[in-house]
């Protein structure tokens, strides 16, 4: 490919009556411009919850003895409440499907669109509209549930008082979860069929590049999970109106019930989340170490093994709920399995390292650290997969500890680190280098010095949820200490953001087709990309990290490499 | 820069379509099994109590109910192989007669609900255990409801409910579909929007098969 | 597209709506059985199966289609039964005392 169109995704519409302006993103079917319109809502809403999360740090930063209060208790309970909420509903489960999925699945299997484009818009929309009915709710109060939702409380908890008209937050809260499954629900739908019925002449199932595998599993689990927390939530709202006894027992109704119907989907939820920034490190590894990936099939099965496995643990979130002791065995049981595949990819990926010819771009930077992060996490759950031990570390800051670790330390590095990997192929503008690998360090190192501790102090048994805590020399150092660390990362956060719109604004142009020297399918579109995605037909002849054959393509040019390779 | 449209030609994949739709249909009936889970759960403990309550339900009505539905499906998919041979009047006669049987099923279930003793009771002894009383706001006469009967009403009126509304959706659907057919979009070579209804209109029969049993059949 | 003949005669569509009428008079009639609780959930449901995969297979026509369709039919039928029996795995073995 060696002349690059004028025309790009970005200046062609697939409407023809909205070409210009809010409109024309408002009302597009393009996949590449829903991805582009999720990533600023997604991290928007996310910077909102990191600052609540640093407040929340800010709060811990002296025991309680001190005098130290930054916000009272109450609104500490509705800080977390609302950090998770943003944090899990609007940011990371929607997350890298939702940007760099609908951007890239197509590119990767050599479609011009998603199976239902008009979908896909509809999904963005419910999503928006569920994102800010979410955060109007925050804003006017009232929900200090947990992100949760347990009954009793939630059904009991009362409904507050604004401007003398009442109103329900919790039921608000909780319709507004609703409208945001649906959108996942779809997009999930969407990549299911696409991945079907939409690949290139030649590509098989395992020709498919190991985001796109990852993408197919995370929409599985989003397909089948997310319909029965959706009714769950809609049933606590039912049970608010009217009198009926699901789950409150006073009724005779069981509170246990809710959370098992709770974790059946927020269990295979984590999984949504982190599916895709394992993708993504797929990608990223074998491009920056410039050979094939280690284990592309065990790779591409454990994926898929990973959902399914994965939809078998959710009573791990409720060992000292009071369910039976069989259960609690079975779980514990099964929950162990799924540390295999997991396993197996951490493995695959260092292997890849091995002999490998290493860059050290700010998007490798990332993937590394996922695998260094997420290992803390995932390890920090056998603590909690295992009974015994989890008795003494529910509850408390070691599994807030654990799941930042892998939702944040994992999914979201992942994301961010994709995100860098992308860049130059979705905007045509490229980012500081130096800038970006500074970002990278300040969130590393802020990131281990905000979340370690908590392993610490969980094991020393501070409770989670807790505004303060007593006067004692481990609490005190260590809360200190993630504080600071909460300082650091937050940096970086926003370095990483200010990287990314100062390279949108003011970055270098490029069109370059693959800057990276990668040898899957998507590097070989226009950069940035042209409406339809690829001009000439596609067709697959060989493995998707095949780099042996990929050098051989960009010598004899019929694929695009780096420039200065 | 000169700005450009490109409205994407809809390649059409009707197999697509149909694949997604099935997976649409999952999310539904996976709606569903959340309700039947719960149900399942408080019957197992409450197995004496879900009998005596399922006793003032009637099983003629509900057979009756069952019967119309189970015709509705089978009119339902002749009237979407009426259309894909072409007989556009058949086609459209078979969904009225789906429609007329669905809205059938809704007055029928409209009757029972307002067959006031249980529902009343229901709701008086939920109400007061609600508002706190203890005892149920009953008139003289009546009788508490056990935990076990609160269980099984609440569960009832809200399942039977949903699935009435999802039959109202599919009824809705019907209507929206026979006209399109006489617009002439919906048609023997582009029958898909009828086929989807169609699948639609099943699950939500299907939904009742295992409704039915449960409910009354349990005495 | 058609990728296969389908006969459009009301025959089969006939043939199994009498199937789920008949089984619909047996399930109410089996009803009425002493085969205790379990036994009696356990064949309204087994009944109740069965119609619902006539449903699937003939009016839904899962018959046609190709063998992706039957494989998700699989996927969900088999999450739906880790969700019952895990679930049951707590609710069944509690002990109350």
């Amino acid at each position: 490919m060696e002349t690059t169109p004028r025309q790009s995704y970005l200046n062609s519409h697939t409407s023809p009556k909205w070409t210009s302006g809010f409109m024309s993103w408002f009302m597009s079917t393009d996949h590449k411009r829903i991805g582009i319109m999720y990533a600023v809502a997604m991290f928007s809403f996310f910077f909102i919850a990191v600052c609540l999360g640093f407040v929340m740090k800010l709060q811990k930063m002296y025991p309680a003895s001190s005098g130290w209060e930054i916000i009272p208790a109450e609104l500490y309970g509705s800080f977390f409440t609302l950090h998770a909420i943003i944090m899990i509903f609007l940011f990371i489960v929607p997350g890298a499907p939702a940007v760099l999925g609908n951007f890239f699945l197509p590119l990767q299997i050599g479609a011009k669109d998603v199976a239902f484009p008009r979908v896909n818009l509809l999904s963005f929309w419910l999503y928006l509209f569920g994102a800010i009915m979410a955060i109007v709710g925050i804003l006017l109060g009232g929900a200090d549930t947990g992100w949760t939702f347990t009954p009793p409380y939630s059904i009991n908890t009362k409904t507050i008082s604004i401007f003398g008209v009442a109103f329900d937050s919790i039921s608000w809260m909780l319709t507004a979860a609703f409208i945001l499954g649906w959108g996942t629900i779809l997009t999930g739908i969407n990549f299911i069929v696409t991945v079907h019925r939409m690949r290139a002449k030649g590509m098989g199932y395992f020709k498919m590049p190991l985001f796109t595998w990852s993408i197919y599993a995370t929409s599985w689990l989003q397909v089948l999970a997310t319909p029965v927390v959706g009714i769950t939530l809609l049933m606590i709202v039912i049970e608010r109106i009217m009198p009926v006894g699901f789950f409150d027992p006073s009724k005779g109704g069981d509170p246990i019930l809710f959370q098992h119907l709770f974790w059946i989907y927020s269990h295979p939820a984590v999984y949504i989340m982190i599916l895709p920034s394992m993708g993504l490190v797929s990608e990223i590894i074998p491009t920056n170490s410039q050979k094939p990936i280690f284990g592309y099939k065990s790779i591409a099965i454990a994926s898929c093994s990973i959902a399914g496995v994965g939809y078998l643990l959710w009573a791990h979130h409720m060992f000292t709920t009071g369910m039976s002791d069989f259960a609690a065995i079975l779980f514990s049981f099964l929950t162990f399995f799924v540390a295999i595949p997991t396993a197996i990819k951490v493995f695959n990926w260092t292997a890849t390292l091995y002999k490998g010819s290493i860059t050290l771009t700010p998007a490798m930077l990332f993937a590394l650290a996922f695998i260094f992060n997420f290992s803390i996490g995932g390890l920090t759950g056998m603590f909690l997969g295992s009974l015994s031990t989890d008795i003494h570390l529910h509850d408390t800051d070691f599994v807030v500890a654990h799941f930042h670790y892998t939702m944040f330390g994992g999914a979201a590095f992942g994301l961010i680190g994709g995100i860098f990997h992308y860049f130059p192929k979705m905007f045509g503008k490229m980012y500081s280098m130096k800038w970006a690998t500074t970002s990278f360090a300040f969130m590393f190192i802020g990131f281990n010095a905000l979340y370690f501790p908590m392993l610490v102090l969980g094991y020393y048994g501070m409770p989670r949820r807790y505004h303060t805590y007593p006067d004692m020399p481990v609490f005190n150092s260590l809360q200190m200490a993630s504080t600071i660390g909460s300082w650091i990362l937050v940096t970086g956060v926003i370095m990483v953001l200010v990287v990314w719109i100062h390279a949108l604004l003011k970055g270098k142009r490029t069109t370059e087709a693959n800057p990276w020297n990668s040898s899957t399918l998507e590097w070989q579109t226009a950069t940035p990309p042209t409406l339809f995605n690829f001009e000439d037909d596609v067709e697959i002849t060989r493995d998707p990290y095949d780099y042996e054959a990929f050098r051989g393509e960009v010598k004899a040019g019929t694929s695009a490499g780096a420039n200065n390779v | 820069m000169s700005d450009i449209a490109h409205p994407i030609e809809h390649h059409r994949d009707d197999e697509g379509t149909r694949l997604g739709f099935w997976l649409f249909l999952y999310t539904e009936l996976f709606l569903f099994a959340a309700f039947f889970l719960v149900y399942a759960v408080y019957r197992s403990s409450h197995l004496e109590d879900f009998k005596l309550a399922a006793e003032s339900l009637n099983t003629t009505i509900g057979t009756v109910n069952t019967i119309i539905l189970l015709t509705s499906s089978l009119t339902m998919v002749l009237s979407l192989d009426a259309l894909k041979k072409g007989a556009v009047k058949l086609a459209k006669t078979l969904l009225l007669v789906t429609f007329a049987l669905g809205m059938a099923f809704l007055v029928i279930k409209g009757f029972e609900w307002s067959a006031k003793f249980e529902h009343h009771l229901f709701l008086q002894t939920a109400k007061g255990i609600a508002a706190g009383h203890g005892s149920p706001l009953l008139s003289p006469g009546e009788e508490m409801l056990s935990v076990g009967q609160v269980l099984f009403f609440g569960l009832y009126f809200i399942m039977t409910g949903t699935h009435a509304l999802h039959i109202i959706i599919g009824a809705i659907w019907m209507l929206i579909v026979f006209f399109w057919i006489s617009k002439g979009s919906i048609s023997q070579d582009n029958h898909g929007v009828l086929e989807r209804c169609g699948l639609y209109w099943h699950l939500v029969d299907v939904i009742w098969i295992f409704l039915f049993p449960l409910y009354y059949l349990v005495a | 597209m058609k990728t296969h003949e389908q006969s459009l005669s009301p025959r089969i569509p006939i043939l199994v709506f009498g199937a789920l009428i008949f089984l619909t008079m047996a399930t109410v009639l089996l009803a009425g059985l002493d085969v205790g609780n379990t036994g009696a959930l356990l064949i309204a449901m087994a009944v109740a199966s069965v119609k619902a995969v006539l449903v699937l297979y003939f009016f839904m026509h899962l018959n046609h289609e190709p063998l992706i369709f039957k494989l998700f039919l699989g996927v969900a039928f088999f999450t739906l039964l880790a969700i019952f029996v895990l679930t049951f795995s707590d609710y069944s073995f509690r002990v109350i005392s």
